[in-house]
């Protein structure tokens, strides 16, 4: 376990290292947007953030998949962990948005078919975890939060494809099939944050694991005391 | 740099705080934990 930590510990500090070198790319070696100005600075942070909350939300998806058919109760850890990282995720774009809505569109939110339905994804993922801290018996609340975890992984996608399937004021993607509507320099900063966030959602999975694992030891451990 | 960078700054601190309070509360959790699965292992041995 101690083996374990230390890896993970070397991990943190070098996704701690990689977020200040993202920064450094955001803030000094990306040139300023003509039309915003300094506040698109915003974006690449605010699309790292998302793209994980995305990411984690799939896990959480595949994770329910693989606990529903196998009843290990693995899956479901990796699950509950992923979600909440996704919640936290979610939450920090939710408040990034705004943050840069406010100057360049001058309100801090529009009911944007972008923006509704990612409130509803942070919704759906804090019932997840409400819902699932209130059923009884570890199994019950396994099958619950699996069932959960698929069907509401079905706003995901509607988040993804809103800005093409209606009209709103969020902005179009930048990297699309047809180009990238980015400069090289803004490119490596937006691929460099995101990157770096993804190996911070690892980090943060692998810490949110252990402290579930050590959860489950305490619970076996006190059952065994009452058996004794 | 313009008259937003208020936003900016607010934005990017708040992440910085999230993930370091998030990160702490894990460490704690784990720490916290540890030491009760010590102390359960020490009852069980006394046993």
């Amino acid at each position: 376990m101690r083996e374990r930590g230390s890896w993970r510990l070397a991990l943190g500090w070098l996704v701690a290292l990689a977020l200040v070198v993202s920064l450094y790319l955001v803030f000094v070696y990306a040139p300023t947007e003509r039309t915003m100005g300094d506040i698109q600075r915003m974006f690449y942070w605010h699309v790292a953030t998302a793209w994980n909350a995305f990411l984690a939300f799939f896990v959480v998806f595949v994770m329910s998949l693989l606990y529903l058919f196998t009843g290990s109760r693995r899956w479901d850890i990796v699950a509950v962990s992923s979600a909440e990282i996704g919640v936290m995720f979610t939450t920090l774009v939710l408040i990034t948005g705004p943050l840069w809505a406010r100057p360049v569109w001058g309100i801090w939110w529009t009911w944007d078919a972008r923006l509704t339905t990612t409130l509803i994804l942070w919704f759906i993922y804090v019932a997840y975890l409400v819902l699932r801290a209130a059923v009884e018996g570890r199994e019950q609340q396994a099958r619950f939060a699996a069932v959960f975890g698929i069907i509401g992984f079905v706003d995901v996608p509607i988040v993804y494809m809103s800005i093409h399937w209606w009209r709103g004021q969020h902005p179009e993607a930048v990297i699309t099939t047809s180009g990238i509507s980015l400069s090289p320099e803004m490119l490596v900063a937006l691929i460099f944050s995101v990157l770096t966030f993804t190996a911070l959602y690892a980090y943060l999975l692998l810490q949110r694991i252990a402290a579930e694992r050590l959860a489950d030891e305490v619970g076996k451990l006190k059952e065994r005391a009452r058996n004794a | 740099m313009d008259g937003n960078l208020i936003y900016l700054f607010v934005g990017y601190s708040l992440i910085w705080v999230a993930l370091l309070v998030y990160n702490q509360s894990l460490v704690r959790r784990q720490l916290k934990l540890e030491r009760e699965v010590e102390a359960l292992k020490r009852v069980g041995r006394s046993q």
